[in-house]
């Protein structure tokens, strides 16, 4: 029987990232190749006929084929996407200036306001008025559209977005713009709010709709050769992308809605956390994501927690996506002394270059890495599995800087790097959890990233976390990911109707029908991507309140009843519920309002198959190679040595003892003890 | 300091991780929009002698690491654990730390085992405390009594046990029980987990190296002050600018501030500022180094030193001398619900004091660089009242908070549409407003003012246009400043532009009717709200040509504008170098120095009319009446002077003892006839 594999290509700043997975076993194998930025795609398809070289796989044996890009991100941040103009309804030039007002560091007086995507001399008001219930107040005026297209596209604009008030409601004048400026400017990028993201909130939305329109023809331009060259030679394979939101989509798709690929990195990391935490029988995790330059975390409470306030660049943008937050600056952070003699880590990092002092490319000041080389946690000849030579000498000079301003020893010196930033990611990531209604004692940690093995621990520790999973490969938890996403999209219509008594048979009807419309929109993008799925879902949910709050719960909806009463009974019941498990209170004598409805369609793809590692459970301790001295709390420990790859199923760790993998260093305190799972996973566990 | 300088930063991390987690639960769990949207809530933890020692950065109101509680934790001396303290009357126990009777305050002890070790503070804004309006807050309200529920320090939990009948007495006096309820329960549970948190941080590191730890950081905190304290230049400096009250006929209420630098310590003293009056916009401050009055200067600290910590030490090098029965420290009765915009003029007034210390005319301090001109100044709240049809009950809802742009800053342009005091508010969306309510929006973008000119100019104000469809709607609004005098300029750089008020703009009824108080509208009638402009910041001549070409490109500046503003000539989209320099040397021949404050002309011509020299002796004059009069001879006062054949400047102490004498006498000849 031929072979299939599975393909994910995660294509970085420096370097893309491929790896292939048997399908027939589940191992990953991975290959990389250094990044092209000019013409990103070029490295891919070097990196798809390196892997079928490297490993002798066919190009027809490529089954499935998934492709993650920092583009579309990377353009929001630099700025460096098409040239964008904006058409927004009269009365509201400054709709992308004035935003949603809260200024980001409120107590700074030198604070700047994120500058809009487009220039105000870009941005064109058009008069034209639709009402809040849909009906058109004042008719589109069509002659001004044509003359703001060709303004615009004279003064070299490539992209342009549209955004009139209401038009989630009624898209009409929104759609006819469009046609219009196709017509007068038929090479022009043109995306619409109702059709990009029709929610209620018209900031909100028209920034989704002018992203997606700033990064659209760079990406639409990059699939196109993309699909052009992966079909030269030769494979044939569908080409995925992955999504924010966790899920996959086709490149097809991608070229129209690039604005959903934009944290897809690290949802792909999540969705690969998720995957590794039910191998290891836990479905309450904390993903805990530590690199070089960031520290980022985010909650799997059985499901994925999804948020739709996502930080990307300088703006927020709405559309829902895998709930990731930063809570520090990772393994680059640097250690500073304040004027009053207090040690201080980050904000600051040294990031990838120069990075740490003990990298040797010019860093002097220290970094938490640098702490971990000289406590003896990184062994400076077996970093990255020895493919990084570290300076030692170096790291202990730039902790000396310090040690001799705090008037501590070397050691303690670099103890108290570790300890103040453990205590900076309890100050953010305490908060955090509480926002999110997470009691975290009832979570494991799942360390990945560089350096999440090495400090996971600690901060396990210090915030009161009992559980930890180390995965086999903690640095291509993300390319995991997105090998065994599923193909998913999101669907909202902004509806505002209060259920109240007198009508709330005519109002079920609405709904009812709503929910079909949005359902059969749903089911139709799955029909579209024609993906083989083994099985599809729609799941609904609603944003609802009591009439008269000021603010919405996400409810999740029962399947839809042919009934449109029984539905609608439901979803009250529902609310009710879910109010009650937030509030404490569920029946308060107010009618209930629905503000949005959603759907997602999921449509499941096979999953390849696991595989243990070994045949058979080995019981007791593990055998180290040897031994080294690392010093942490407050003393020396002769701590036990360990290579990841010698360690099989059942087989335990006793802390202190480091663990050398080529991706990361796993660093457990004394104290604790890990064993190894039947898949490969370290897990460990602190007394309460 | 007792302890180690790397303790000091992991106790510090612990504890901003602890009192933002509170904030997070609040977030999370309460109710009410202002709230869960506008943040309007506070939290901290409090040493036994009532100062802040931990105080969250990222959530929650910006301003009150600095409230005095040295008094409500002391008013209780039989404490025992399980217990917690409500209060809201800023008269009785609270020693400052309540200012209006919206915000209700939470403190509970914490105890280990049975010694008391700090206090667990929060606080929300409540929504409705009862009184006359819906808001609790009227600005025509003369006494507190106006002003809804006044709770004294009280037990709500006796040793665990929640005492019923307060809350009764709580929810009854209130629009909207329900929502008061469950904010307050917000309250509670975030200071339940916070006990929970500093138990773990005690079991994990110590009590008395915890204990000692607090103390720490509030000397560490104000170490890190004082070093910035020490490299302002020493001496006096003075400053005053006006509180228009929203009673018509009323001279607008001066406050004076005039702040004394003396190595490390910071003397601010309000001698000269007008006496309380009768209307919500009196301060209850205690004389004491008080959020209202030293609330801003954190910006400035943080501005020089992003790191230092947030706690009240860094407000320790302060000492505040605010007379008595006046409305910087106003006394009972005084009604006191808009006191944020008495906050915001002592805010600029502060800043304007430490911009004459930090930015001197020549030369540059080690603090220079950071304080800005003169914001909007106004933070409007402006409500809707109209029949809600289908429901047939009336129906209250705020259109939109407003705020003007900011002021300009020393080394760059002002925000437009945004100003620091209002910096932690969120806008609601126009799409949410009309779908709340059926009015429409029909423009709500910067204001069409040309924006004051400096080589740094200053942020646009807001132009909001809407119009109402409903029979006997009633607009109502709070907060509304500057429609009397201009937010100033900064050494040469223009005043900022009044806000104004039109009704029916562009029909021929239109009609500038100023300040809302309450404004009755007819189905149909349209009302444009534009607010002020910030002032600009040094001399407008040296303002880069390309920032002038880029503001005449995005349609602010015309090139008429740039040409007579800033002598720069635009021509075909681009600056005309040698036409630009010709200008500027001519514009700049004979110019005298700049001022180091431009008001504009509405304020010179009241002063005028009103010297600041005379302004100052009756002041004086004024502090043998009875506080609750003085406002009165004040304003009489004025009209006599403004009125007199007399030149206002060659008004003497006597003629004004002669006014104050005739209008006692004028007083006396009715009440004793």
């Amino acid at each position: 029987m031929k072979a299939r594999y599975r393909l994910g290509v995660d294509v970085g700043g420096t370097f893309t990232d491929l790896t292939i997975m048997d399908e027939a076993s589940g191992r990953l194998k991975v290959f990389k190749v250094p990044s092209t930025p000019a013409r990103p795609q070029r490295a891919v398809i070097d990196g798809v006929t390196g892997v079928m070289n490297e490993f002798g796989i066919a190009a027809d044996e490529i089954a499935y084929f998934v492709h993650g890009t920092t583009i579309a991100v990377n353009t929001v941040i630099e700025r460096s996407g098409a040239r964008t103009g904006l058409l927004v309804t009269e009365g509201f030039r400054d709709l992308m200036t004035l935003g949603r007002s809260r200024l980001a560091d409120i107590y700074s007086f030198l604070v700047d306001r994120p500058e809009p995507l487009v220039p105000r001399r870009l941005v064109r008001t058009i008069d034209e008025r639709i009402l809040a219930n849909g009906q058109i107040y004042h008719k589109l005026d069509e002659a001004q559209v044509e003359r703001a297209a060709g303004e615009l596209a004279a003064a070299g604009v490539e992209a342009l977005a549209v955004c009139f008030l209401h038009a989630y409601r009624n898209p009409a004048h929104e759609q006819r713009a469009r046609e219009i400026a196709r017509t007068v400017a038929p090479g022009l990028y043109v995306t619409i709010s109702s059709e990009v993201w029709p929610q209620m909130r018209e900031y909100e939305r028209a920034l989704v709709t002018l992203i997606n329109a700033h990064v659209g023809p760079r990406m639409d331009a990059y699939f196109e050769t993309l699909l052009a060259e992966t079909g030269k030679v030769g494979v044939s394979a569908n080409v995925f992308s992955t999504k924010s939101n966790g899920g996959v989509m086709t490149a097809r798709s991608a070229r129209r809605v690039p604005v959903q690929t934009l944290v897809s990195g690290p949802a792909s990391g999540v969705i690969g956390a998720q995957y590794i935490g039910r191998l290891a029988g836990m479905d309450r995790l904390i993903g805990f994501d530590m690199g070089g330059t960031s520290t980022d975390v985010a909650v799997i409470d059985r499901e994925i927690l999804y948020s739709t306030e996502n930080t990307v660049g300088d703006f927020q943008v709405v559309m829902p996506a895998v709930d990731v937050s930063s809570i520090g600056a990772g393994g680059g952070s640097i250690a500073w002394v304040d004027p009053s003699g207090v040690l201080k880590v980050g904000p600051k990092s040294a990031g990838a270059s120069p990075g740490p002092a003990c990298y040797g490319l010019g860093g002097e000041q220290p970094t938490i890495t640098d702490a971990y080389v000289v406590l003896g946690i990184i062994d400076p000849d077996r970093f990255l599995g020895g493919r990084m030579r570290l300076s030692a000498g170096r790291a202990e000079q730039a902790v000396d800087g310090i040690a001799k301003v705090l008037e501590l020893g070397r050691a303690e010196a670099a103890e108290a790097i570790l300890q103040v930033a453990t205590s900076n990611m309890y100050s953010t990531l305490v908060p955090l959890m509480a926002q999110k209604g997470v009691d975290i004692s009832e979570f494991a940690l799942l360390t990945y990233g560089g350096a999440g093995p090495t400090h996971g621990f600690l901060l396990a520790r210090e915030v009161g976390i009992l559980r930890i999973i180390v995965p086999p490969h903690p640095g291509a938890l993300c390319a995991l990911g997105c090998l065994v996403a599923d193909v998913k999209s999101d669907f909202i219509r902004t509806v505002n109707v209060e259920i109240d008594e007198a009508h709330a048979g005519e109002i079920f009807g609405r709904l009812h029908e709503a929910y079909a419309d949005i359902e059969r929109e749903a089911r139709a993008w799955l029909s579209e991507e024609r993906v083989e799925v083994k099985e599809s879902r729609v799941v609904l949910s609603a944003d609802m309140r009591y009439a008269g709050q000021a603010f919405e719960i996400d409810v999740l909806l029962p399947g839809r009843d042919p009934s449109p009463k029984v539905f609608g009974e439901a979803m009250l019941a529902a609310f009710r519920d879910r109010y009650r498990a937030l509030y404490g209170v569920g029946d308060l004598a107010a009618s209930v309002e629905v503000v949005n409805i959603r759907a997602s369609v999921v449509g499941v793809t096979g999953k390849p198959a696991v595989s243990k590692v070994a045949d058979a459970e080995v019981r007791g301790d593990a055998v180290p190679r040897g031994t080294r001295d690392v010093h942490i709390d407050g003393k020396v420990w002769k701590t036990a040595v360990y290579v990841r790859d010698d360690l099989r199923w059942g087989q335990r760790c006793q802390g202190p003892a480091v663990i050398y993998q080529y991706d990361s260093t796993v660093f457990i305190p004394p104290g604790i003890s890990v064993r190894v799972d039947a898949y490969g996973n370290l897990l460990g566990e602190l007394e309460s | 300091m007792k302890s180690d300088k790397v303790f000091l930063e992991i106790l510090y991390n612990r504890l901003s991780g602890i009192v933002s987690e509170m904030g997070r639960i609040i977030h999370r769990t309460s109710f009410t929009p202002f709230v869960k949207e506008a943040w309007d809530f506070g939290m901290g933890l409090v040493t036994p002698a009532g100062e802040i020692f931990a105080y969250p950065r990222d959530v929650g109101v910006a301003f009150m690491v600095g409230a005095p509680m040295d008094e409500p934790v002391r008013y209780f001396n039989d404490l025992v654990p399980g217990d917690a303290i409500v209060l809201s009357d800023p008269y009785v126990g609270s020693g400052g730390l309540a200012t209006h009777l919206p915000d209700i305050h939470l403190l509970r002890p914490f105890f280990v085992k049975d010694e008391l070790v700090c206090f667990i503070w929060n606080f929300i804004h409540s929504s409705d405390v009862g009184g006359l309006v819906p808001g609790s807050i009227a600005p025509a309200a003369f006494d507190i009594y106006q002003e809804g529920l006044r709770l004294p320090p009280l037990k709500l939990f006796k040793a665990g046990q929640l005492n019923q009948d307060i809350v009764d007495i709580l929810l009854l006096n209130s629009r909207i029980p329900e929502l008061n309820w469950g904010d307050l329960k917000a309250l509670f549970a975030a200071q339940q987990t916070a006990e929970q948190r500093l138990n773990e941080t005690i079991a994990r590191y110590g009590l008395d190296r915890v204990r000692a730890g607090m103390t720490d950081l509030l000397d560490y905190a104000e170490d890190r002050a004082r070093q910035i304290v020490r490299k302002i230049p020493d001496g006096t400096y003075t400053f005053s600018d006006y509180i228009e009250l929203d009673v018509i006929n009323e001279p607008p209420a001066r406050i004076k501030l005039t702040m004394t630098v003396r190595d490390t310590d910071l003397i601010l003293d309000f001698t000269g500022t007008d006496p309380q009056v009768r209307a919500a916009l009196n301060l209850v401050s205690r004389s004491k180094n008080h959020h209202f009055i030293t609330g801003g200067i954190v910006n400035f600290f943080l501005g020089l030193d992003r790191h230092i910590p947030l706690n009240k030490g860094i407000l320790r090098p302060f000492t505040v001398r605010a007379p008595e029965g006046t409305i910087v420290n106003a006394l009972p009765p005084a009604a006191v619900g808009v006191r944020f915009a008495t906050g915001v003029r002592i805010l600029e007034s502060l800043m304007a004091v430490l911009s004459l210390a930090c930015d001197p005319p020549t030369g540059a301090t080690p603090v220079s660089g950071v304080i800005p001109a003169a914001g909007s100044g106004l933070l409007g709240v402006t409500l809707l009242s109209m029949l809600d049809e289908r429901r047939g009950k009336q129906k209250v809802n705020v259109v939109q908070p407003l705020w003007g742009g900011s002021g300009a800053r020393p080394v760059k342009d002002g925000l437009d549409g945004a100003d620091f005091p209002a910096g932690y508010l969120r806008n609601i969306p126009i799409e949410s407003i009309e779908t709340e309510m059926p009015i429409l929006v029909h423009r709500y973008q910067l204001s069409a003012d040309a924006p004051p000119a400096g080589k740094w100019r200053g942020g646009l104000g807001i132009d909001m246009k809407l119009q109402v469809f409903t029979p006997n709607t009633v607009m109502t609004s709070r907060g509304m400043e500057r429609f009397m005098f201009r937010p100033w300029g900064r050494r040469g750089g223009s005043p900022g532009t009044l806000s104004r008020t039109i009704l029916n703009p562009d029909t021929p009824r239109e009609e500038n009717i100023g300040k809302i108080n309450v404004l009755q509208l007819e189905p149909g009638d349209t009302v444009q709200i534009v607010t002020s402009c910030g002032g600009g910041y040094g001399d407008p001549l040296q303002r880069d040509p390309a920032l002038v070409l880029r503001d005449v490109r995005d349609g602010y500046v015309s090139a008429a504008e740039a040409r007579d503003a800033y002598g720069v000539v635009v021509a075909d989209g681009a600056v005309d170098a040698d036409g630009t320099a010709a200008r500027r040397a001519a514009a700049a021949k004979n110019r005298p120095s700049p001022p180091a404050f431009s008001f504009g002309p509405e304020r010179e011509a009241y002063e005028a009319a009103f010297p600041e020299a005379l302004q100052d002796t009756l002041c004086g004059l004024l502090l043998r009446f009875p506080v609750a009069q003085r406002q009165y001879f004040r304003k009489r006062v004025w009209q006599k002077v403004t009125a007199s054949q007399k030149p206002a400047a060659h008004w003497t102490e006597k003629d004004l003892e002669t006014a104050l004498t005739e209008i006692r006498s004028e007083m006396q000849s009715v009440v004793f006839r």
